[in-house]
């Protein structure tokens, strides 16, 4: 019975649930449809938690797999929807204007999606998935039309997406030429003991450089800072955290352990991989440092963790994608907080500008503590969090023996101290503006970011648990055979 | 004939063609309009390129993945042109010259 809900069909229900009742139920229903949401959202993310969730139904076993990595990134993807649903429902198109039931309903859908994605094992479920995600987080992006800015990004995230999309289909494509197949494992075992077919590699650089959109990697990354900006607060988040993560599990999946990690390919994708890491880590970092806009800033910031990741999967081995995993996860915990207070902030001053932070550590002791714990995180400063994931990314290159790479990265580390600083001082150390706004964070903004801020320093001095997450994820045996047997 | 046989590989040297010209119009055409018609035409390259895998080596796969393309590319162009209309409703232009209030 349980293998009809899975959180994919939970999540399509609840999205399309929560439109109906925006749109048929008496008002009175109508204004609580955040809180409806958040619960769903809530449910959905404990369920995906009990191993009962992860039974596929048969029919989809032949598109889709359930593994231990989409076991560590189901609800990484629902934790983003939960954290995102809480943001919307706070997000305000104008002063008093309450945002309609369509934003909060519609990020379930590209959720549905990143789920499908995640135990996706065939390339056109993870062309189909991919788009359910990228057609949805267009219209949210474009969601505040009344802003131009909004707008803006969001056509400027179709028209990247639009591109990122022709490269995947005609990467698809080109698999079909070369060796007839789109099955992950097939793929694997056409190319297993041969040398790389011309048609593969093709389609191997091709889809590559799809994904280099998703992860905003250079040289694809010119849209991601305009989108962050433009896009409303809550839509950052989600495409910061979740749609980037979309991006790394189908590296992993490809890249990291599929047919594209074989000797024969790898061999041209490794030094790629690391060119591209090295630029990505260099650009975002560099373009970090200046920014005075908060959603600017994590944008750069963005591109750089990125880049580490990527130098993680360009090393050869298992360490590689057990880094990545455990670096996605930490930087879900460190960013995501940071955004909601961001969100926050947006909300008093109407604005991200980095100058309504002038005085906020004397004035608002208590986010300011757990927004700066978070920053610090995503530097990768001990005793947080950031710190065990980065000190991997650079082991996996010192034992990979990559030298150039190895010192690129610990530069890029030490300067990107910079970027999370900057918004540091400007809290505790910058005199305050002359016109202090009379409200105040609301009280739930201290104990959340007071708690996230401790959970990202108790899981820094906890790295093992990131371990366990990492090591489960690489478990290839499908948890649906598993169950059945 | 000078060509001889038509093979798979000239079909996938038109459809290379023809996402190139895709890539062109996306990168240096201005209005968005074109650029729109430009990403068509990078999905319709790819297309091509799956029909003709689909008939070269006798699998039926590729001709469905080219209905999926089509109907994800009929999704994409209903809210690319959803949000155009925005566009042109705040700012009477659809160039992309007049969106530049988001820079570094």
């Amino acid at each position: 019975m349980s293998k009809w809900f899975s959180p994919e069909i939970l999540l399509t229900l609840a999205g399309v649930g929560l439109i109906l009742v925006d749109s048929l139920a008496p008002e009175r229903i109508r204004r609580r449809i955040p809180l409806l949401a958040l619960l769903s959202s809530l449910g959905i993310l404990v369920w995906s938690l009990c191993p009962s969730s992860r039974v596929l139904p048969p029919s989809w076993l032949h598109l889709f797999v359930s593994d231990g990595l989409s076991a560590v990134f189901k609800p990484f993807f629902l934790l983003c929807l939960v954290v995102v649903t809480g943001m919307a429902s706070r997000y305000r198109l104008a002063a008093d204007e309450m945002v309609r039931g369509e934003f909060l309903a519609l990020p379930f859908f590209p959720t549905a999606g990143l789920c499908l994605l995640a135990s996706a094992r065939d390339f056109l479920a993870v062309f189909v998935a991919l788009e359910l995600v990228s057609i949805s987080l267009y219209l949210l992006a474009a969601f505040h039309r009344a802003k131009p800015a909004s707008l803006e990004a969001g056509i400027k995230l179709l028209v990247m997406g639009g591109l990122s999309t022709g490269f995947l289909v005609m990467g698809i494509a080109w698999l079909y030429a070369g060796a007839g197949t789109t099955e992950f494992s097939k793929l694997l075992l056409f190319q297993a003991g041969q040398e790389a077919n011309p048609a593969v590699l093709v389609a191997a650089g091709l889809i590559l450089a799809g994904i280099g959109f998703k992860v905003a990697a250079v040289p694809f990354h010119a849209w991601a800072p305009d989108v962050y900006e433009g896009a409303p607060t809550p839509v950052t988040a989600y495409l910061a955290v979740a749609s980037k993560a979309a991006g790394f599990i189908l590296l992993l999946r490809l890249f990291g352990i599929g047919a594209f990690a074989l000797e024969s390919v790898g061999v041209f994708f490794r030094p790629i991989l690391l060119t591209l890491g090295i630029a990505t880590v260099t650009l975002g970092t560099l373009a970090a440092l200046p920014q005075r806009d908060l959603k600017r800033l994590l944008a750069y910031s963005g591109i750089a963790h990125a880049g580490f990741m990527i130098l993680a999967l360009g090393t050869r081995g298992e360490g590689g994608i057990g880094t990545v995993v455990a670096y996605l996860w930490a930087y879900l915990l460190a960013s995501l907080p940071v955004l909601l207070f961001i969100n926050e902030l947006e909300l008093l001053h109407g604005s991200t500008d980095m100058r309504h932070l002038d005085g906020m550590g004397r004035r608002e002791p208590g986010p300011s503590l757990g927004f700066t714990l978070c920053l610090l995180s995503m530097a990768g400063l001990p005793p947080l969090v950031g710190f065990p994931v980065k000190l991997a990314v650079l082991a996996n290159l010192w034992n990979a023996g990559e030298t150039p790479a190895l010192v690129v990265a610990v530069i890029m580390a030490v300067a990107g101290l910079g970027i999370y600083l900057t918004p540091i001082r400007v809290m505790y150390w910058e005199r305050e503006a002359d016109a202090i706004p009379a409200k105040r964070f609301p009280p739930f903004l201290i104990w959340v970011m007071l708690a996230t801020g401790l959970l990202n320093v108790w899981l820094g001095l906890q790295p093992q648990i990131l371990v366990r997450l990492a090591e489960k994820s690489l478990n290839p045996l499908p948890a649906t055979e598993a169950i059945r047997e | 004939m000078i060509l001889g046989e038509i093979t798979l590989g000239h079909y996938l040297a038109l459809s290379g063609l023809l996402f190139l010209v895709g890539l062109a119009g996306v990168l240096l055409r201005r209005s968005l309009l074109i650029v729109m018609m430009s990403l068509e035409l990078l999905l319709n390259a790819a297309n091509l390129a799956l029909v003709a895998a689909a008939r070269f080596k006798g699998i039926p796969d590729p001709q469905v993945a080219v209905f999926f393309v089509i109907t994800v590319a009929a999704a994409e162009v209903a809210v690319g042109l959803a949000i155009l209309v925005a566009i042109f409703r705040l700012k009477k232009s659809t160039s992309a010259e007049d969106f530049s209030s988001l820079k570094f």
